[in-house]
């Protein structure tokens, strides 16, 4: 009897053992798979477009950036299950570009709890940065921040997702982040400029530009900077009409310096106020862009401004302008004009900016920012202008540069302000919408090029063109008259077999 | 091991069991491809008919495995195949393998449907044809699930509910993880759920690492039918 039970016990032993030996094996199997899947792909697309393969061409843009990239998901890989198909789809993509491309990593963090990453990315944009945002970060510490449904083409008729972009919205800000060094920003001086913004500048620095200080009648401007800033100046730069009467050197034409500087595509931002006086040769220059403003004209709104300190009626609340959403003036403040609340932008001691035609045909001109419809613009103390007036206008021009098939398009921008106090340490807070308005402008200004030759890949069309009635009687058929048919012939067996 | 498949495959149609279960399963799988794309209209999708199936297969398919096992235990016949020269391992897959015939020939059927949906538009054939490899898989894994849980009972009825609650579990676990706040206990519960394996197939993809689960899952399960079997042979 024991001699039994030993048998039993070893026996049972041993295959208990057993089990759970080809158990572990099955899981492991599954774990290596799983690894092996994070490294390799391990899909096989069906879909017609291949929408969840990287393409030839995105292949190409990317190749030659040896910059580490790394994206990160600000939520836990797996809490993006429950987010639907079109998020996974996104990710789906993005950790094919991260198995793609050794300099390529993508991490997931949970921004609730990854405090001090969320404050460094919240301070380049204050109210957008949450558990849907995607952002590409490259080695100099450039980022750009995307969200899912910036992946997809949506028809405007339905509101529906018909497309997906995710090439094109991904390869463009892994091109934008990977800069090899922060692009230069540079403060004109010589001209009485403010020069006592250390918070704009602070803004600047932190949205990835190096700040400098230029003068250019004396300097060229230095390689590698983007984007010129010209903060209230007093005194007209030196240019053609000078130099043409001897009293300066080619060399020390500034107009002609900020000409070139522009035919190399890059930006400039210029700001004005009121007691701007006449600048004749800042105003050809701006004008040629279609930009200009009203001297010595200050406008005023008793129900459209903010109360409080300083002078009454001249702290403008400005109106966003949605006229037209290609325009590079829209993109100035979509992220803020798009959100559930709008933050108020604030211009403050403004003048009105005057929108006209450019030299160029393909410059587009447009206001960012208008007065409310209740503001009067007063020179001398008499009205001369009433109703929306431009508070802020946005000059841009593109062009595709690179060889065929590989084109990629690229901006540039000349931006003219109405006021000298929009960035100034009162509206930078993050209670207006200002700052993050010099974020946006920092970022169209910064990006270098945008991919072309990728192209949106379509969704299946799976609508059916079909009358109700069609539908209603095919819904019988289907449901109804097969299952009635194997029914019947079940039942005429069963009956047969019951004689047999 | 033929001869048990051939009787097995038989068995569903010379008895109610096999034409109750293609009746059922066609009358509902037609119900919902209509709701989902017939009388859709514009808005018709074939991934959400895909989505609905996995909940259809989680309670039809336990109706097909109640009687594998433990049938042949009821009417007391499991001498004889615990006696016969098939081995155990044979014998369980020749019945899982006859389950599973019905099933894809039922699924197969049901695909036919989308045929007509050519005559009023143009439906994805690759998301179909990839989301019926992947409904395959799945359907072998609950086969297995409802094979082994017939082998533990001799009543069809415990048999049934018992691999739908098995089967519900495995469905629905990812709700239940969502609520859990600590990240590697919800992935390693999540790692089971079906649902989350089968949407890559929903869009239009063919997943490796799923098709490689759902094998293991279905292995495992019969793996442990074998075992049970192997404990009542020899005690």
């Amino acid at each position: 009897m024991k001699k039994e039970m030993k048998k039993t016990v070893k026996y049972g032993s041993l295959s208990l053992v057993f089990v759970a030996v080809v158990l572990a094996a099955i899981v492991l199997l599954n774990f290596i798979v799983t690894l092996i899947g994070e490294k390799v792909s391990l899909i096989i697309d069906l879909t017609d477009e291949e929408v969840y393969t990287i393409s030839e061409g995105a292949k190409e843009f990317i190749k030659g950036i040896d910059t580490p990239i790394t994206i990160y998901f600000c939520k836990e890989r797996d809490r993006i299950d429950s987010d639907g198909q079109y998020v996974k789809m996104v990710r789906n993509l993005i950790e094919e570009f991260g198995k793609e491309y050794d300099n390529i990593t993508v991490k997931y963090i949970d921004i609730d709890k990854n405090k001090e990453l969320a404050d460094k990315w919240k301070k380049e944009s204050t109210i957008t940065v949450n558990p849907s945002s995607i952002i590409v970060e490259g080695a100099n510490g450039q980022f750009r921040q995307l969200y899912p449904a910036g992946f997809f083409s949506t028809a405007q008729s339905t509101g529906k997702f018909y497309a997906f972009k995710g090439e094109i919205t991904l390869t463009n800000a892994i091109i934008q982040v990977s800069g090899e060094e922060k692009p230069k920003i540079a403060f004109t001086t010589g001209h009485s400029e403010d020069t006592n913004n250390v918070t704009l500048r602070q803004t600047l620095t932190e949205a990835g530009f190096e700040v400098i200080d230029i003068d250019l009648s004396k300097e060229d401007i230095p390689e590698g900077t983007k984007m010129i800033f010209i903060n209230n100046p007093k005194y007209d730069f030196q240019g053609f009409a000078l130099e043409k009467s001897g009293e300066i050197d080619p060399s020390e034409n500034e107009i002609d310096k900020l000409a070139e500087f522009m035919v190399d595509f890059n930006h400039i931002i210029v700001t004005v106020d009121p007691d701007t006086p006449e600048l004749p040769e800042l105003q050809e220059f701006l004008s040629e862009w279609g930009l200009g403003w009203q001297p010595y004209t200050l406008i005023k709104d008793n129900s459209g401004s903010m109360t409080g300190f300083g002078t009454k009626a001249t702290r403008l609340i400005g109106k966003y302008v949605m006229d037209d959403p290609e325009a590079a003036a829209y993109h100035v403040h979509k992220s803020l004009s798009t959100s559930a609340s709008p933050p108020r932008v604030m211009f403050s001691n403004a003048t009105p900016i005057v929108l006209g035609e450019p030299i160029d045909n393909g410059t587009i001109v447009a206001a960012s920012f208008t007065s409310q419809s209740t503001a009067e613009a007063f020179k001398n103390e008499m009205v001369v202008d009433s109703g929306e007036m431009p508070l802020m206008g946005v000059a841009s021009r593109s062009k595709y540069i690179g060889d065929a098939g590989e084109q990629v398009l690229i901006y540039s921008t000349v931006v003219l302000i109405g006021t000298t106090e929009f960035a100034s340490d009162s509206y930078i807070n993050g209670q207006y919408g200002n700052k993050e308005v010099m974020y946006s402008l920092a970022r169209i200004m910064g990006s270098r090029r945008v991919p072309n030759g990728l192209d949106f890949k379509v969704f299946y069309d799976e609508s059916l063109v079909i009358d109700q009635s069609t539908a209603e009687t095919l819904t019988v058929l289907i449901s109804a008259v097969a299952p009635f048919i194997v029914a019947i012939i079940g039942f005429a067996v069963f009956l047969k077999r019951r004689h047999l | 091991m033929g001869a048990i498949y051939k009787r097995e495959l038989k068995a569903y149609f010379t008895t109610p069991i096999g034409y109750i279960f293609l009746a059922v399963f066609f009358a509902i799988t037609g119900l919902v491809f209509s709701l989902t794309t017939l009388l859709a209209g514009e808005d018709s999708s074939t991934g959400a008919y895909f989505g609905f199936l996995v909940y259809i297969l989680a309670i039809m398919l336990p109706i097909l495995t109640m009687k594998l096992f433990a049938d042949d235990r009821r009417v007391k016949t499991e001498q004889l195949l615990l006696t016969s020269p098939v081995s155990l391992t044979g014998m369980v897959l020749a019945k899982f393998l006859a389950a599973l015939t019905v099933y894809v020939g039922a699924l197969v059927i049901s695909d036919l449907s989308f045929l007509i949906l050519y005559l009023f538009g143009a439906p994805p054939a690759e998301i179909i044809i990839g989301n019926t490899v992947g409904f395959i898989f799945l359907g072998a894994a609950f086969i297995a699930v409802g094979a082994f849980m017939s082998s533990l009972t001799e009543s069809q009825l415990i048999a049934s509910i018992s691999s739908m609650l098995v089967i519900m579990l495995l469905v629905l676990v990812s709700l239940v993880a969502n609520s859990i706040p600590v990240e590697i206990i919800r992935v390693v519960i999540k790692w089971f759920s079906v649902v989350d394996r089968m949407t890559s197939f929903a869009a239009g993809m063919i997943d490796l690492g799923s098709l490689i689960y759902f094998i293991s899952f279905a292995f495992m399960f019969l793996f442990l039918t074998v075992r049970v079997y192997e404990k009542r042979r020899w005690s």
